[in-house]
């Protein structure tokens, strides 16, 4: 059997397109039972405690050599009785329509569609040390007021950032970090630097 | 000299005092696709068409295509160093160069890095590598001569300041030297010129440059150089690049002669662009807008209005013919754009004419406005005698006997071609071609063994700059054909014919 190879990094732009029709149709029809939140954190847990932990069902699940029928029942067999009906027969109709490979996709649509619809907007956060409570709830409120939406605040460390903050909101980002500071500094007084060389070179030539 | 290094950490201090921290905004997108000069990036959802886009290794990139759900970048640069998942950062401007003084006498790559190793470019000023050309308000008809110090050129098809001629013709049939003489032929004209290598062999260009530097050119010069090994995408903005340098001069009342060598391979640099972004391919696998790519560039040569100062920019594009095929795609479309075109042949070139023009179907639609007077009056005519000479020369060749006025019209056909010869390297002034064409058109070679043609032509130049000075200075004064110049003329060569024929027995 081909493994697929899976790379973080991988940004299919055709696969997000699927996702964000599939998430749609998923949110419409949770929506409609009245269950969406409940759906959410099912969704959630499904693609990061079931897929992620086991990743040999995931590539069951997503190979095309497994005909749908089997999937379905598979399906059934593990979730039927943990998981909402929903859910499980949005499961079944991707199953059917051979878009289980796009899970992750769909995921990750289902959360932007439903940051977009109930206000709200992830926003990630780089810092070299480790944000306090205190520090997140004022962050927050900071940049809640600033973009006058609700924030999901993800925040990772990098200490490559030596200090300050990297803010990223949807493809904009904000760098207040220190390393950024350094490199412009460089930058300009190198730039610099050498204009008043070549302008005045006596000006720096040592007395005898 | 030895540095005095308080004097360096005072202006660093100052630097670092003066430094203040601001937050850096930019829009960010990531790499999802990258390779043969190009890369997709997801992201970058507010970038604008022709924007600046910067990659974490310094690499600079410009957004070429904006789609649905991703940003075509072409990068101007190294590509290997670049990574899927890389975080692309947009800039916020468009793509310059540096122009002014401190580009002239320079070999630069088209983003204005230099490569001769004289050390930075020094420029204060910059400007943008496309802008839309001048509008029709703010231009003038072509009037000034812009010579090339090609007999052949300046007489039969002139080129004016502001114009844009085409020089278009197969492989080695000396396209390039017809360029590069008119560089060197501006010496004492104060044109600044530019000369754009777009996919050429670095050891060729770097042969030229050393041509052009022994004979003092490269004062005035500069070279932008986007060679074969260089990525299409710097081909593709290399001649974009040049213009905007040589703009600059124009736009401050100056006058600059740019020559893009050649813009065949500029349109297949920008084919390779446009077919890896997916842009759909139209006839010769060009993309449908290869037109606008060369007219929107060609256009912007222009001899601007007084009230801009009156300065111009004359172009000499190069076209890449394949076996003399002139209705080829990019060879029309260029013909199509430009102001006329010289058509060189490799079998005159063969056959010892140099510059291997064809006076047929060589044309400047500018014309005489761009000629001085004396040159008008010359060589008139001249162009389609010569063209009737070759069709009477083909006939000729069937061995049919000659009344003795085709035979007349034939031996002054072979002596004219004669005297168009012209080696390399060696620009004329237009009085001395005033004079050796006033020769050749009246008559007084016609006495004149062909093969004697070129050596009486320096004998009869410098007669003149020796014994008839008053007269040369006069007509350059002038510049135009009168009456008592032109009896003065006439005087000259019957002193000169007798010379000539006593020291030749």
């Amino acid at each position: 059997m081909v493994e697929h190879a899976t790379h973080p990094t991988v940004l299919d732009s055709g696969q997000r397109h699927i996702g964000t029709v599939y998430a749609k149709a998923l949110l419409g029809a949770a929506a409609k039972a009245g269950l969406t939140e409940q759906v959410l954190a099912e969704l959630d847990s499904f693609v990061v405690d079931v897929l992620e932990r086991m990743p040999k069902l995931e590539a069951t699940l997503a190979s095309p050599n497994v005909p749908p029928e089997a999937k379905v029942r598979l399906l059934d067999r593990a979730f039927a009785d943990s998981m909402s009906p929903v859910l499980l027969k949005f499961l079944k109709v991707a199953s059917k329509h051979r878009r289980l490979d796009s899970l992750h996709a769909i995921h990750r649509a289902v959360h932007d569609l439903y940051n977009e619809a109930t206000g709200r907007v992830d926003v990630f956060v780089r810092t070299a040390e480790p944000l306090t409570d205190e520090m997140r709830g004022d962050l927050a409120a900071r940049l809640e007021a600033q973009l006058g939406r609700r924030v999901n605040l993800r925040a990772t460390l990098d200490e490559g950032l030596i200090g300050g903050i990297v803010i990223r909101v949807g493809d904009t980002v904000y760098d207040g970090s220190v390393a950024q500071q350094l490199r412009r500094l460089r930058d300009e007084t190198l730039d610099r630097t050498a204009q008043s060389l070549s302008q005045s070179l006596e000006r720096f030539e040592a007395n005898p | 000299m030895r540095f005095n290094t308080d004097e360096i950490a005072s202006v660093l201090q100052q630097e670092i005092e003066q430094f203040d921290s601001q937050v850096d905004v930019r829009e960010v997108g990531t790499v999802i696709e990258i390779g043969d000069g190009i890369a997709r990036v997801y992201g970058l959802s507010g970038v604008m068409s022709g924007e600046m886009v910067e990659f974490p290794n310094g690499v600079q990139g410009q957004a070429f295509n904006l789609e649905e759900n991703s940003v075509g970048i072409i990068i101007l640069g190294d590509y290997l160093g670049i990574n899927e998942g890389d975080e692309v950062r947009a800039l916020g401007r468009l793509l310059s160069v540096p122009v002014g003084d401190a580009v002239v006498g320079r070999v630069l790559d088209p983003l204005g890095n230099p490569l001769d190793g004289k050390g930075p470019v020094d420029a204060s000023q910059r400007r943008p590598v496309e802008v839309i050309a001048t509008g029709v308000a703010q231009r003038k008809p072509v009037s000034q001569p812009l010579q090339t110090g090609i007999k052949a050129v300046d007489a039969m098809t002139p080129i004016g300041r502001g114009q844009r001629e085409l020089i278009i013709g197969d492989r080695k049939t000396g396209k390039t030297a017809i360029a590069i003489d008119a560089i060197v032929n501006q010496k004492t004209s104060g044109v600044k010129c530019f000369y754009v290598a777009i996919g050429q062999k670095d050891s060729s260009v770097a042969g030229l440059i050393a041509q052009l530097e022994q004979h003092g050119a490269m004062d005035y010069t500069t070279v932008i150089v986007s060679g074969a090994s260089t990525p299409a995408p710097l081909q593709y903005i290399a001649p974009y690049a040049g213009t905007a340098m040589a703009e600059h001069f124009m736009f401050h009342g100056g006058h600059a002669l740019i020559v893009y060598d050649d813009l065949t391979r500029q349109a297949q640099a920008y084919r390779q662009l446009s077919l890896l972004m997916r842009r759909p391919p139209g006839r010769e696998a060009y993309p449908g807008d290869v037109f606008y790519c060369h007219s929107r560039l060609l256009e912007r040569s222009a001899k601007l209005s007084d009230e801009l100062g009156g300065g111009s920019l004359t172009s000499l594009p190069i076209i890449e013919t394949l076996e003399g095929e002139v209705s080829a795609y990019i060879p029309t479309n260029v013909i199509s754009i430009t102001d006329g075109q010289i058509y060189l042949q490799p079998d005159l070139f063969f056959a010892g004419q140099r510059p291997a023009m064809n006076a047929g179907i060589s044309v400047s639609r500018v014309g005489g406005a761009a000629q001085v007077k004396a040159m008008k009056k010359v060589a008139g005519g001249l162009r389609l005698d010569l063209a009737a000479f070759r069709e009477l020369e083909a006939f000729a060749q069937l061995g049919t006997e000659l009344d003795a006025a085709t035979q007349g019209r034939l031996d002054r056909g072979y002596r004219m071609v004669e005297l168009l010869k012209q080696p390399q390297y060696q620009p004329m002034h237009v009085v001395d071609q005033v004079l050796s064409i006033y020769a050749g058109t009246r008559g007084y070679l016609d006495q004149v063994p062909v093969s004697e043609v070129r050596a009486w032509e320096e004998a009869f130049l410098k007669f003149i700059h020796e014994q008839r000075q008053e007269l040369w200075r006069s007509l350059d004064e002038k510049k135009d054909l009168t009456n008592e110049i032109e009896a003065e003329i006439k005087a000259a060569l019957s002193a000169f014919q007798a010379q000539y024929a006593n020291r030749a027995k």
